[in-house]
């Protein structure tokens, strides 16, 4: 047992912020949840940093634990949760409802527990396949239409579990081999949900969890006749990580790169003393295959779009070396989007692998099989986030899938190309060198950008990219889904998107910018958002070519831009007076501008810009 | 530590009261606090601790220390 009841407020803060609590046991957590209720205000009051959320909580089931659990998570996840539960079956009438608590609440966030009991309907025994699959058609669908109901009704964004088949087998293997039997049927609906399911539902993949977890011990019987639990008091933390994490991700807190180190983390031995032939990568041999093995879970990490840097203590030259001709090695050096070896500290390495590919110390994860070297980390570097390495290196894969760090809630087709697109730089760099100057190096890229309306099948980027950016974000805004949704809609408003090409490179959709007509011929720069990875371009220049004309479409006379300052948009803090705006205002750090429609002189650039029509 | 006073502290973790005192007669209607929600919070956190794990007649009857203490003695003389 934890000992909870001395602790004093400034160390439940630290236990908190640090997510030691973690390791805990769902008792303690509890308690540690009521405690932290009683202190809430005074929390809230030490860290502004929280990102406020609303978030309701449903499901056919008991949610009371589960609500009390999650509070510590999400404040370890930086969120500051305001909740809704709805009462012990009240899901379908909050659903159905319109005048009902949980409208009225208007979440961000409805989490939302399903499990197998919810259904009422199964196929006949020896029903052939049709039969089986109407059955699970009609199932999905009518949930469906709950869902497009509530989704007309509310922008939240909703986190639903999928169904974990139970441990339950009445007819013991040939629940796996009749087509009609329950558990097969339970799978069949799991599948066409997510085949059907529209974007703004977010599956939780109750079913893997509850199967790494062991069935027998998530499914608590006991529990549910006792309390209505849908399961075990200890799944309730392997629950409440996975949505807060998600949860964290909705608001933009992701991680994006993955930094490793070499010798007896990427494989076995030390390069430096034990020579190409000396390190252990052989697949004969039970100890290289375990790091080998981890080589080949490191490069789909790579192919779904998360950045690899190496950031190690060797001599540069040596350890290359083993990437450009060790027989066994599986990763290649044009699989790191930076690689850093030398003899500094690895803080001011990781400081640089951020700056160098122009992401926040806090989207990094840094993976060492030495643990002084972690600490160091964690101690200097509190942003990034630090790996449990175990001491097996049978275990690395396994441990850093669980680590979770990774979980997003979309995956575009950008970040699939982001590797690649790293990789580019580097032959920029080169060209860059040779350049004699800067207008001759943007010239010699033969950049191709297509300036224009946002259309249905690029929505989903546009509201990624809004969602996640940082550093070039004039306001910060956030959109969910359906806000978004809502916006594409209105008259008033015209979303801006901008996709580029280089030689090296096509980009894709690597801006957005919401612009709203207001009252009194002006239009107003809601939101303007770009990638880090097309700074420095011209490209914001080229855009704003776009938006005068936009303004004139519109009848405007004015443009109005603001700059709200936050701890990481100082990239832009003069990107409207450089672009030629008037500053009008300023309070708090918060800037805004205007700009003439009718004295406006078009941007001279390098880019060729495809018009678009509006 | 004694069984009685393990207790005592997990019923002081469960209702956030470090100033509570109980004894073996100490029930449900002592404690304004404990409820349906803070009784399952109570059976988990004893269960923990004792390395048990009750039945459902048990963990819907227990309504004293008294119970509390005769449940813990039977799991442990059953598996000792």
């Amino acid at each position: 047992m934890t000992d909870l009841i001395q602790i004093k407020f400034s160390d439940i803060e630290q236990t908190i912020f640090s997510g030691s609590f973690f390791q805990w046991n769902a008792s303690d957590i509890l308690s540690l949840s009521r405690k932290l209720m009683k202190q809430e205000t005074q929390l809230q009051k030490n860290h502004p940093e929280l990102h406020p959320l609303k978030i309701a909580i449903s499901g056919t089931c008991n949610t009371q634990f589960l609500t009390r659990i999650l509070r510590p998570y999400l404040y370890a996840f930086g969120i500051q949760p305001l909740f809704y539960e709805s009462v012990y079956g009240g899901l379908m009438n909050d659903l159905m409802n319109l005048e009902s608590d949980l409208y009225r609440f208007q979440p961000d966030v409805f989490i939302v527990l399903r499990q197998y009991r919810d259904l009422e309907a199964y196929p006949e025994l020896l029903s052939p396949m049709d039969a089986v699959d109407d059955l699970a058609e009609r199932e999905v669908q009518s949930q469906l239409a709950l869902w497009q109901f509530f989704h007309k009704h509310s922008s939240a964004q909703v986190f639903l579990t999928n169904i974990a088949v139970p441990n339950r087998h009445v007819l013991g293997n040939l629940e796996a081999n009749l087509v009609s039997s329950r558990n097969t049927y339970l799978r069949m609906v799991n599948d066409r949900f997510l085949r059907e399911k529209p974007s703004f539902i977010h599956l939780i993949d109750q079913e893997a969890m509850s199967a790494d977890f062991g069935k027998d011990r998530w499914f608590d019987d006991s529990a549910w006749f006792i309390s209505k639990q849908p399961f075990c008091m200890d799944a309730l933390p392997v629950m409440a990580l996975s949505l807060s994490r998600l949860t964290a991700a909705l608001t933009g807190k992701m991680k994006k790169c993955l930094v490793l180190d070499l010798d007896n983390t990427l494989w076995g031995g030390v390069i430096g003393d034990d020579g190409l032939e000396g390190i252990n990568l052989d697949p004969n041999h039970a100890i290289g295959e375990a790091y080998l093995d981890f080589q080949h879970t490191l490069k789909r990490y790579q192919e779904r779009g998360v950045l690899l840097a190496v950031c190690s203590k060797n001599d540069q030259t040596i350890a290359e070396q083993v990437f450009l001709s060790h027989p066994y090695c599986y990763l290649k050096l044009q699989d790191f989007a930076a690689f850093i070896a030398n003899w500094n500290n690895k803080a001011d390495n990781l400081r640089h692998i951020a700056q160098q590919l122009n992401i926040g110390l806090d989207s990094l994860v840094f993976f060492d099989d030495n643990p002084a070297e972690r600490e160091i980390v964690r101690s200097m570097l509190p942003e990034v986030a630090v790996l449990d390495v175990p001491a097996d290196p049978a275990q690395f894969s396994v441990a850093l899938d669980k680590a979770g760090y990774f979980d997003w809630l979309q995956l575009s087709k950008e970040d699939l190309s982001r590797a690649q697109s790293y990789a580019a730089d580097q032959e920029r760099i080169r060209l860059s060198e040779s350049s004699v100057d800067y207008d001759a190096y943007l010239a010699a890229l033969e950049m191709d950008a297509r300036i224009g309306r946002v259309s249905r099948s690029e929505t989903e980027r546009f509201t990624q990219l809004i969602n996640k950016t940082n550093q070039f974000n004039l306001r910060t805004v956030r959109y969910s889904e359906a806000e978004m949704d809502c916006l594409l809609n209105d008259e008033a408003v015209y979303p801006l998107r901008a996709i580029l090409a280089d030689k090296f490179s096509n980009y894709g959709l690597i801006s957005a910018c919401i612009l709203r007509k207001q009252e009194g011929k002006r239009l107003w720069i809601e939101s303007w958002v770009m990638s880090c990875r097309v700074f420095k371009r011209d490209l914001e220049k080229a855009m704003l070519n776009h938006i005068v004309a936009v303004a004139k479409n519109f009848g405007c006379a004015e443009i109005l831009g603001e700059y709200i300052p936050t701890a990481k948009n100082g990239y832009v803090a003069n990107l409207l007076d450089d672009l030629g705006f008037d500053l009008i205002a300023e309070e708090n750090g918060t800037r805004r501008y205007s700009l003439s429609v009718s004295s406006y002189v078009p941007c001279e650039t390098k880019i060729h810009v495809t018009e678009e029509t509006m | 530590m004694e069984t009685i006073e393990k207790l005592q502290k997990i019923l002081q973790d469960v209702f956030d009261d470090e100033t509570l005192v109980i004894d073996e007669h100490t029930s449900a209607e002592d404690i304004a606090e404990w409820d349906s929600f803070s009784h399952i919070h109570l059976c988990a956190a004893v269960e923990k601790e004792f390395g048990i794990r009750m039945t459902t007649e048990q963990a819907i009857r227990v309504k004293s220390i008294q119970d509390f203490l005769r449940i813990i003695e039977e799991n442990h003389s059953g598996t000792l």
